[in-house]
């Protein structure tokens, strides 16, 4: 990459750990009985999910993170959402940010389709407005037909990233998180998606994406990082059309 | 990172959160209307035959009293109820977007201060009924407002405290049931100010829910208004409110793995 493009996403050395909050959720009493041991095992036994991360990302460059099931790639990725901070390191991230994190993207299991398309462009920092004027274009484009004044409980884990694909591109981000969310759409849903992505790439969106799919990575990423145990293992630029 | 900052898109997202809290709560909003009113009309009801009937409590216009108590008890003990579990409800939404939590505090607290006043004409119905007026006093009137606001602070302050202890202390939701049933027989909604001993006379200074209820009282009722009780609950109110935002804000920033 142009060492002179604009960065959009830094990392500088990054650790995450989890404290093990299950001795506290546990509730008040346990915790008040075992407080003395709690609290000594709160301190002593953190878990690390990230441990000294550096990279960054440019505008329009398609990054992907890789790697085996719990080695922080979400986490990474909760951290460029801003939904989780990191325990030492920096994150910087410049421009609108359309979180698409694992399993469900944000919705309320009472709340229809619709209702929760709308909701979730306002939490994501749209006005009442600007989602109004869009509502339909993002219905249209999720194809969920008259299940979409169902509330969302009811909908298949495809159906559901389908509303939260479509809403997350619509509210025009300048960085698109995708967090395997994908994996769960049937074939016509992930080609829509991913001619929808090369369309973003063209203007100039930073799209990071996390997935299993080796095949899918390579051929959609410029730049692939490949985690392990929370530590950068390996760096892949899949050579494609070389000029 | 870049965030619409404009006033109009907290409004936006404050009013889309409380139409949000009257769906899932109520499933639908004339519903939600009737039982804001019916619930404590029946409490009305109940505690006017145990204390009245029963007990032959002597205080006039009982029924104005006890409903000038438990309206405003209602939206307190709603909203702290719905708030201590207000993250755990709202998960999803914590762990995937970042907008400001607190908000959906808020949410709680507008949507039953919403529900607060319009119960209003339902007041003024047992005003006309048992008073044959509704108040005389127009400066007394001005200072509804005052009061509910002062209310909506100390609510708030309670939620966003409960609401943020309770992601780490899952059982905190339990023990704030059983305090709420506390302070209720602690507050004088169901019997008279004038009915507590002497010597536990100040726990009423203690209870800004208690100066806000005889507050209440004192317009509607009495045509008259305690300015020290005023004043106080206001400090209450507020120190309420910026303890529990303090916490809050301490706390937030872990809602999201710890949910
Ligand atoms: N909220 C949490 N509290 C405690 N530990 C957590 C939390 N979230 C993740 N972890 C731990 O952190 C590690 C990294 O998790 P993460 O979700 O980032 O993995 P991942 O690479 O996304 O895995 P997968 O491929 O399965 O999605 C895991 O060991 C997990 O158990
Ligand atoms: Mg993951």
């Amino acid at each position: 990459m142009d060492s002179n493009q604009e960065k959009v996403i830094i990392f500088e050395d990054v650790w995450k750990y989890y404290p093990l909050y299950h001795e506290i959720t546990g509730g008040i009493k346990m915790f008040l009985i075992n407080m003395p041991k709690a609290i000594k095992r709160m301190r002593g036994n953190k878990f690390w999910a990230v441990n000294g991360v550096s990279f960054e990302i440019y505008k329009g460059e398609s990054f992907g993170i890789m790697g085996p099931n719990g080695s922080g790639k979400s986490t990474i990725m909760s951290m460029i959402a801003g939904v989780i901070k990191p325990s030492r390191g920096k994150v910087s991230v410049f421009g609108r940010v359309a979180p698409l994190l694992e399993l469900g993207a944000g919705f309320h299991p009472e709340l229809t389709g619709r209702e929760n398309a709308m909701l979730n462009g306002i939490l994501l920092g749209l006005t009442k407005k600007e989602i109004t004027s869009k509502i339909d274009e993002i219905l249209e484009f999720a194809g969920l037909g008259e299940f979409i004044d169902q509330p969302i409980r009811t909908y298949s884990s495809g159906m559901m990233a389908r509303l939260g694909f479509s809403v997350a591109i619509h509210i025009d981000p300048d960085i698109l998180l995708v967090d395997e969310i994908l994996a769960v759409g049937d074939e016509s849903f992930r080609k829509k998606c991913f001619a929808k992505m090369e369309d973003f790439k063209r203007q100039g969106v930073t799209i990071v994406l996390i997935s299993h799919d080796r095949v899918t990575m390579e051929s959609f990423c410029d730049r692939i990082i490949e985690i392990k145990e929370g530590k950068e293992v390996d760096t892949i630029v899949p050579n494609k059309n070389p000029q | 990172m870049k965030k619409p900052k404009g006033s109009r898109y907290y409004r936006d997202l404050a009013v889309a959160l409380v139409k949000k809290e009257i769906k899932v709560r109520y499933k639908s909003n004339i519903l939600g209307y009737a039982w804001s009113i019916l619930n404590p009309l029946s409490q009305a009801l109940i505690y006017l035959f145990a204390f009245q009937y029963v007990l032959k409590v002597k205080i006039d216009n009982y029924v104005l009293f006890l409903v000038l108590g438990l309206f405003p008890w209602q939206w307190l003990q709603n909203s702290v109820i719905a708030s201590s579990v207000s993250m755990i409800a709202n998960a999803n939404l914590v762990k995937k977007t970042i907008f400001p939590r607190e908000f959906i505090v808020f949410s709680v607290v507008l949507n039953d201060m919403f529900h607060f006043i319009i119960s209003l004409p339902v007041l003024f119905l047992f005003l006309f009924i048992y008073r044959h007026h509704v108040v005389m006093n127009p400066v007394l009137w001005l200072l509804f407002p005052v009061l509910a606001i002062i209310q909506m602070l100390f609510i708030a302050g309670l939620g966003l405290l409960v609401s943020s202890i309770n992601v780490f202390f899952r059982d905190l939701e339990r023990l704030v049931g059983i305090l709420i049933n506390f302070i209720f027989y602690g507050t004088p909604v169901v019997y008279a100010v004038t009915m507590i001993p002497d010597k536990f006379h100040f726990i009423i200074y203690l209870n800004p829910m208690a100066l806000l209820i005889l507050n209440y009282r004192n317009i509607f009722l009495y045509d008259t208004i305690s300015w020290g009780y005023l004043w106080l609950s206001l400090i209450y109110g507020a120190g309420v409110f910026i303890i529990g935002y303090t916490v809050f804000n301490k706390l937030k920033s872990r809602f999201a793995e710890a949910l």
